[in-house]
């Protein structure tokens, strides 16, 4: 089952930001690691994760750096994203906001 | 591959505007697909189907392009905005800097020269822009006190201006009756003009003598007036015309007995002038004091111009100061002469009481000159008088055969020149240890203008460090000269490349290496050598507590700095942006071993230490250099050039990927040498034939040093034209090192001219505060001290005017 595309959108910036939080990646291994962490639930188009990298940096939600990939990759120069501390908050902030608003869905559509 | 490229294509499109971005996304997606592909190709796909399931995956590339448009676009719009900034601004700004610095420079050089040789640069226009600056901080009426009347026709009339606006003000009637002397027409050869001059005159000294009733000067000059003419027509060559008296006198470092003359009164001269001067030297010798305030005329005017802002503003004062008339005190000389010849023919007719009476009123105002002689010239000029009035005396005793009182006499003129030697040579070792010391540590300003006066004990510090202060300001605006020129040439190639290639697209590129990169290259390019240098200059061994008259070895500084700064700028520079294009995909070398670079470091720092010790030793030691050392350090400094020159080569070679390097530097060595050999030639034809009419032998080694030198350049720009593996990363590297350097000038210009600017402010104001005046200084603080009080008896000083 894959998601509405409205569900997605809104739903991208957070969860990028709390891979990121775990450690710098670079595009590819996000979008590997979202379509395997959700089963393939999130499946999104690779290209357009970029135009979104590219706003949060311009938003200095995250920094990026080119570095030497691992070796095992050919150690290729990759661009490898991290959150800066405005990204950490807004992480914060997404995750209450989230929390506050999977209760309240719940509540209505289950009936809990 | 084909399917990406077009892929990236057309995700990327949008970007163009900004080539370096684009070539940036197109890394970055190009990387994203071959990770992606290589993962299908690990599920057991073809390479194609692995290819076409990475773009499959990828998505719909309008898609991408507009979203990448829409999120870069804020980026598109400051990178495009700050690259036309940084053109538009960086090298004017940098060019701006380095004017204000010449500018400056100039003036200060200006300044200098007039204080040393009085020149006028009234024709420079610099010196004129400065003059009208400094006029745009003064009052109307401080602009007149200081420069007179500017429209009146003559400079007579220009004082008179100042005297009529204030006309109760004793020290601007001075100012006019001085200028008033220093105009006045030769006797001989303009009689009329003379007599109509000196009547002029001598209302201005009446009304001036009206003014300042207590001051002789005004009768002691019009004593001088008066017999001016006698004495321009006096015939020295005359029989008996003068009387010889053998008086010991301080010459050359020296005692020594020599001859004195003490005029006769001419037969025939004008009795009736005699009369008048008399009866105006009796004037002088009954008023308190005797003074052309010298010293409160040059604070008054001084009083009217703004705080110095910077060292030429306080040249500007000084050269001022040292221009300052003093033209009245020939007139005491000749005063005292034709005197004395009346007195000693008074003595000579038997008139013993009338002689005597008459070398008293010498004496009374010889000593009144010396307790009112401010400036240290004065009290050269009251001694002269005194001189004259003791040697006269023995004429008169021996006129009036009295040989025991001539006897007397004779050993109180001997006297005079034993004081006076006693006071020239220093009275102590102490004294002339002292001496010694403020020659070497005053600068060569101030040793110009300490007065030749022994135990002068000034703290001239602030004179010395003023003079570093412009030393490094005129080596900051060389330093900022050669970043202009180079940052200059640099742009016009990379935007000669870029023209050339505008087709193709393969110009080169202008690469951003990021503020952290970027300050960090400015940090250890400029910051890191001028602490360094900062560090260096506070330390005993830097010999800038000597000043630049006693040795130039400070100044050797300078050299290593600029060296070690540009290489260091250098190799930051180079690194990243070399780091910067391999991000962007462009072909790179890979990096070169860094021990050559460190050892040119080492080296220009050691050849650097090891010259300037050699020199700084010898100065110690007298300043002779001994042939082997100096062999020495032209060895070392030889080698340090040729692995500096051999390292650059090598730079270029790899820079730019050449392929057969030995054959390429063959090529470029047979262009240099082609070249330094025409130039050679051309040069020496032109300067030898053209110039001069014949070969000049003595401007030969200039003539080869120049043909030589761009022999070298043309041979390295040749290096630089060959084609190599590499040509669009070092044509990126030359266009995008320009706005680093124009950028490291201007950061220099603001931190080094701003600090240098505000410790000229700070310099120049301890020097006013030493002394407003500096004649003030010159008998003060010296041993003319004691020679005043012994010329001056029991005198009182005169008193001091607001």
């Amino acid at each position: 089952m894959s998601l509405s595309k409205e569900l997605a959108r809104g739903t991208v910036m957070p969860i990028v930001l709390s891979l990121l939080a775990e450690r710098p990646m670079y595009g590819y291994e996000i979008v590997k690691t979202v379509n395997t962490r959700s089963n393939g639930v999130l499946e999104f188009k690779e290209g357009t994760l970029y135009p979104l990298l590219h706003k949060m940096q311009g938003q200095r939600l995250l920094k990026a750096k080119w570095q030497d990939g691992p070796a095992s990759g050919g150690g290729k120069a990759r661009k490898y994203y991290a959150l800066t501390p405005k990204g950490n908050r807004l992480l914060d902030a997404s995750r209450e906001q989230w929390e506050s608003m999977s209760g309240a869905v719940d509540a209505l559509l289950m009936g809990a | 591959m084909a399917e990406f490229r077009e892929l990236i294509e057309q995700a990327t499109r949008r970007l163009s505007r900004d080539r370096e971005l684009r070539l940036e996304v197109s890394r970055e997606l190009e990387s994203h697909l071959e990770a992606s592909a290589a993962e299908f190709l690990g599920a057991d796909y073809s390479e194609e189907d692995a290819h076409a399931a990475a773009v499959q995956a990828f998505g719909p590339p309008e898609e991408v392009a507009e979203q990448l448009w829409e999120a870069n676009r804020f980026r598109l719009k400051w990178r495009a905005r700050a690259w036309w900034l940084a053109r538009l601004t960086l090298l004017p700004a940098c060019v701006l800097a380095t004017l204000i610095f010449a500018v400056s420079g100039i003036s200060t050089v200006s300044r200098s020269s007039q204080i040393w040789d009085g020149v006028d640069y009234s024709y420079n226009p610099v010196m004129r822009w400065q003059e009208r600056r400094l006029k745009g901080r003064m009052t109307a009426e401080q602009r007149l006190i200081y420069f007179g009347d500017e429209s009146a026709d003559s400079r007579t009339d220009r004082w008179r201006a100042v005297r009529d606006a204030n006309p109760q003000e004793v020290l601007d009637q001075l100012e006019l009756i001085s200028m008033m002397l220093s105009e006045l027409p030769d006797t001989e050869r303009a009689p009329e003009a003379f007599a109509a001059g000196r009547q002029d005159l001598l209302v201005e000294l009446e009304r001036g003598s009206d003014l300042d009733p207590d001051n002789g000067v005004y009768s002691l000059i019009t004593a001088g007036l008066w017999l001016l003419p006698i004495a321009d027509d006096f015939d020295h060559n005359a029989v008996d015309a003068t009387v010889v008296i053998e008086t010991l006198r301080f010459k050359g470092g020296q005692l020594e007995r020599t001859e004195s003359k003490v005029y006769r009164w001419p037969d025939g001269a004008d009795e009736q002038a005699l009369s008048l001067a008399l009866t105006a030297l009796e004037e002088a010798a009954s008023k308190p004091y005797l003074t052309m305030h010298v010293s409160d005329r040059v604070r008054r005017r001084l009083a009217q111009l703004p705080a110095p802002r910077s060292m030429h503003e306080y040249l500007g004062r000084i050269s001022r100061e040292v221009g300052t008339l003093l033209p009245s005190l020939s007139y005491f000389r000749t005063a005292f002469r034709l005197v004395s010849a009346a007195a000693l023919r008074r003595a000579e007719s038997g008139d013993q009481e009338g002689a005597l009476y008459l070398l008293k009123q010498l004496d009374t105002v010889s000593a009144k000159l010396a307790a009112s002689a401010e400036p240290l010239i004065s009290l050269l000029v009251a001694h002269s008088c005194e001189h004259l009035q003791r040697v006269a005396e023995v004429a008169v005793w021996r006129a009036l055969g009295d040989e025991a009182e001539a006897a007397e006499a004779l050993a109180r003129s001997d006297s005079l020149a034993v004081v006076y030697a006693n006071y020239r040579q220093g009275d102590s070792a102490e004294a002339r240890e002292f001496d010694e010391y403020l020659m070497q540590t005053s600068g060569a300003l101030m040793s110009t203008l300490i007065p030749a006066v022994p135990g002068y004990r000034v703290d001239t510090s602030a004179f010395r460090k003023a003079e570093y202060a412009t030393v490094d300001r005129a080596a900051l605006t060389v330093g900022l000269l050669v970043i202009v020129v180079l940052s200059s040439l640099i742009s016009l190639s990379g935007g000669y490349q870029s023209w050339r290639n505008r087709r193709s697209g393969n110009g080169p590129l202008l690469l951003w290496i990021g503020w952290r990169r970027l300050g960090l290259a400015l940090a250890g390019g400029v910051g890191l050598p001028l602490m360094g240098f900062m560090v260096w200059v506070w330390t005993p061994w830097s010999g800038r507590a000597y000043g630049l008259n006693y040795t130039l070895t400070p100044l050797a500084a300078y050299l290593p700095l600029c060296l070690f700064a540009g290489l260091l700028l250098w190799l930051l520079g180079r690194s990243a942006l070399r780091q910067r294009a391999y991000e962007l995909g462009l072909s790179v070398p890979t990096p070169p071993s860094r021990w050559p670079a460190l050892i040119l470091a080492g080296l220009i720092l050691g050849v650097s230490f090891t010259v300037w010790g050699v020199f700084r030793w010898s100065a110690d030691d007298g300043g002779d250099v001994s042939s082997g050392w100096a062999l020495a350090s032209l060895i070392a400094t030889a080698a340090a050039l040729g692995f500096a020159f051999w390292w650059l080569v090598r730079e270029l070679i790899w820079l730019k990927g050449i392929e057969k390097p030995r054959r390429a530097l063959g090529r470029a060595a047979l262009v240099g040498l082609a070249v330094a050999l025409g130039l050679g030639l051309v040069l020496r034809a032109w300067v030898g034939f053209v110039t001069y009419g014949a070969v000049r032998t003595e401007l030969t080694l200039w003539v080869q040093i120049i043909a030589a030198v761009s022999g070298v350049g043309i041979s390295l720009l040749f290096l630089a034209g060959t084609p190599g593996r590499f040509k669009v990363f070092a044509a990126s590297i030359g266009r995008s090192i320009s706005p680093i350097l124009a950028m490291s000038g201007l950061l220099l210009a603001l931190t080094v001219g701003t600090g240098l600017s505000l410790r000229e402010r700070s310099l120049a104001k301890e020097m006013v505060a030493l002394s407003p005046v500096f004649f003030d200084l010159e008998i003060k603080n010296s041993n003319a001290r004691e020679f005043k009080a012994y010329l001056a008896g029991e005198e009182t000083r005169p008193p001091r005017r607001p």
